[in-house]
């Protein structure tokens, strides 16, 4: 008898042992007076990266001016984050803070996982209107604003001046003018445009810049929204064209098919291509090349126009990708905590401090920027920004991952020279219908 | 009842691991099967669609036939060159040649390495640019040659399927290497007396003895094959174009990047059906008289 009871009595502490080291792990460590939010996000500790370290520097602050939260701050490579954070809200066990991008707006926004910002921005119309425009748009579904954006990109076309000026030549202006720049590039044994196919994506840069020339981005968003908009145009047929035609001529890497975007990074700093379309969270990569000195050739400009193409001609692809987000789940003490966090990272005084010390974009507009801080390409980046009469965000952000991954495919395609103009459009409204419209 | 007790002690050290492996494979198995009859997005409403999933795939899916065929493609292939390959391998390393062990240890060596390792060294070896294999190429005169190894529909399943080898001839190798290892060697003696020469000895000795390891790497073999995911992810991501698309990577792609859960549900059932009947057909299969003892 006395054995039974003992037994039950160590099965019982087990049970009790075993549930507090759940409880421990699942539930925030939380003093009695302190809220504990959990920081999901995808800048681990990077001595080397400036912006990192300015952010890290932030969460310090804010801990000290913040002494009744208890801010745990979880970090993983883009790479696993985008994994988990899948699989996070697919059961819908999400941190309190999480980052969350716009393709997953698309396919979550209705699930609920979601904490609804509208009423927050409303009640502070000076913070929101601290965003630069049409940042929280591309958030919102439904006009519901669902994430806080952060971080900016800017994609255009980066080149090496020097190359350039080798052969005699100036950036073109226009689309016949690339080509004339391709042939003479090609005659000179340079790549003209360093591309890394293997992906998908970085072609999808160059398609979706030919696309926005040819019919614009509102045409694109409105076919996005509406059935009966096809994408089976004459417009996206002459895009794609261009796009042939500019393979035909040897404009991109001979191996851009089986290539990383990694590998057309390398081809590009070591002076063997003439041009890249990419975003510029490569600058730092650009600037840095070659001990700084790659970083003395490198140019940026906006995509060659289509002077009759349809779409907006000095359209600039800016956006913003990688956004703030609140789990709904949460409990109100801790939405609360979330929110001044996120205010706190999501300011002008913020997004100001982390383009002078980490040279990145961010979403709040910027007050009078140290301009010794800030390098020229970035300057150079910033002002075609700003001055440009339209934005466009990159497709890829909006649209479904199905639909998004059927373009990019159609891009490798069209680079293989697998397909014809006509059947890559026919192709694409295919997608369209299947993956965006009917998902 | 003795033995009444021994079972009953012997069951209840398996429970623990019977659970876990419940828990973690077959339960998994089963909630597999159950989302394949859905369309659903990973969450939230779970639409019932019966068999729509199954038929799609079947019937109406291209890239699912590529697939198909890449699979078999390269589970044959792997097959016919990787079991003689690494059989003969194993009968030269153990006729006394000198420096057999770190031979063997070298040979062995590209297992031990991850995977995405073996993958990124072998993209930037063929890199069509910058990589070592088309500069000796063109350096020889042979330009016409050289290719976009990774890039190129008509070849690029095929350099995946040489790196798969490369990387796991060893291993199987080994596999033969340890289980040669046993054959006494009064066997080899017995029929050198008898005049059996180099041939015959491994007609009917060596190979004979070896019919349970054979099967083994046929078996690993074959299986390694249809679940074959992170060579191909990690040199060709399925592309360009899904030409190197596996049926493991065509599930990756539906569930995780698509967001079509019970579709990639649908697509691992059919390579767990596949894996299992391969696996139930080898052990069927006699390969002569399997109980061989001299």
């Amino acid at each position: 008898m006395m054995k039974g009871k003992r037994f039950s009595a160590m099965a019982l502490a087990g049970v009790m042992a075993v549930s507090a080291s759940f409880c421990s792990a699942a539930e925030v460590k939380a003093d009695d007076e302190k809220v504990g939010i959990r920081f999901y996000n995808i800048w681990p500790k990077n001595e080397e990266d400036p912006q990192v370290v300015e952010q890290y520097k932030m969460y310090e602050e804010f801990q000290a001016e913040n002494p009744d939260i208890e801010l745990e701050n979880i970090a993983d490579a883009h790479e696993a984050w985008a994994t988990k954070i899948k699989t996070m809200m697919a059961a819908n066990d999400l941190p309190e803070i999480f980052i969350s991008q716009p393709s997953d707006f698309a396919v979550y926004a209705d699930s609920g996982v979601y904490y609804d910002f509208t009423d927050d921005l409303e009640a502070d119309p000076e913070w929101r209107d601290s965003f630069v425009s049409g940042s929280l748009d591309i958030l919102a579904k439904d006009g519901r604003v669902y994430g806080i954006p952060h971080t900016g990109y800017v994609e255009g076309v980066y080149y090496n001046q020097e190359l350039f000026d080798q052969c005699g030549l100036t950036y073109p202006e226009t689309y016949d003018d690339l080509v004339e720049c391709v042939k003479v590039f090609v005659e000179n044994d340079i790549v003209p445009f360093a591309v890394g196919a293997k992906d998908g994506w970085p072609v999808s840069m160059y398609t979706q810049y030919l696309m926005d020339r040819e019919a614009g981005y509102d045409y694109f968003a409105k076919a996005c929204e509406d059935e009966s908009t096809t994408m089976d145009t004459p417009e996206y047929i002459r895009a794609f064209e261009k796009f042939m035609e500019l393979a035909e001529l040897g404009a991109f890497s001979e191996g851009a098919s089986g290539a990383s975007q990694q590998d057309s990074i390398s081809l590009f700093t070591q002076g063997k291509a003439a041009m890249m379309v990419d975003g510029d969270w490569d600058m730092g990569t650009f600037l840095q090349a070659d001990n700084g000195e790659f970083g003395k050739k490198v140019r940026f400009a906006n995509f060659p126009s289509i002077p009759d193409g349809k779409g907006v001609q000095d359209a600039l692809c800016v956006g913003f990708g990688k956004s703030f987000c609140i789990s709904n789940s949460a409990s109100d003490e801790q939405k609360e905590a979330a929110l001044r966090f996120i205010k706190y990272m999501n300011c002008t005084e913020a997004s100001t401090r982390l383009l002078e010390e980490g040279g990145g974009q961010h979403a709040n507009k910027i007050a009078d920027v140290n301009e010794d801080k800030v390098s020229e390409l970035l300057n150079c980046v910033t002002e075609y920004a700003g001055s440009t009469s339209q934005t466009w965000a990159a497709y890829g952000e909006f649209i479904t991952p199905g639909f998004y991954d059927e373009m990019n495919k159609i891009g490798q395609k069209m680079l293989l020279n697998a397909i014809s103009a006509e059947d890559a459009v026919k192709e694409l409204e295919k997608a369209r219908l299947e993956f965006q419209i009917n998902q | 009842m003795n033995q009444v007790k021994n079972k009953k002690s012997i069951l209840l050290f398996l429970i623990p691991a019977l659970a876990l492996y419940g828990c973690v494979q077959i339960g998994p198995l089963f909630q597999s099967l159950y989302y394949s009859f859905f369309s659903w997005k990973g969450f939230g409403e779970m639409k019932p669609v019966g068999l729509q999933n199954y038929i799609k795939l079947f019937t109406d899916d291209d890239i699912m036939r590529i697939a198909f065929k890449n699979t078999f493609l390269f589970a044959g292939i792997s097959l016919l060159i990787l079991l003689p390959f690494a059989f003969m391998l194993a009968v030269t390393l153990t006729t006394k040649i000198r420096f057999s062990k770190t031979i063997s240890t070298i040979l062995y060596m590209p297992g031990v390495i991850s995977t995405v390792v073996v993958s990124l060294m072998w993209c930037a070896i063929l890199n069509a640019e910058s990589g070592p294999v088309n500069a000796v190429l063109r350096t020889m005169g042979l330009d016409f040659l050289a290719r976009v190894w990774l890039g190129d529909p008509k070849v690029s399943m095929y350099v995946v399927i040489f790196v798969n080898v490369w990387q796991w001839a060893g291993y199987h190798m080994l596999i033969f290497y340890t289980s040669l290892q046993s054959i006494p060697g009064e066997l080899y003696e017995a029929a050198s007396i008898d005049g059996s020469d180099g041939f015959k000895t491994l007609r009917y000795i060596t190979i004979p003895l070896m019919y349970n390891s054979i099967k083994m790497n046929a078996t690993l073999i074959i299986i390694g094959s249809f679940k074959c995911f992170d060579i191909v992810y990690n040199m060709t991501m399925g592309g360009p174009a899904d030409s190197t698309q596996m049926l493991a990577t065509y599930m990756y792609h539906n569930t995780f990047r698509r967001f079509n859960y019970g579709y990639g549900s649908a697509i691992s059932m059919v390579i767990f059906l596949l894996s299992i009947t391969v696996s139930a057909i080898l052990q069927k299969v006699k390969f002569g008289d399997e109980s061989v003892s001299y």
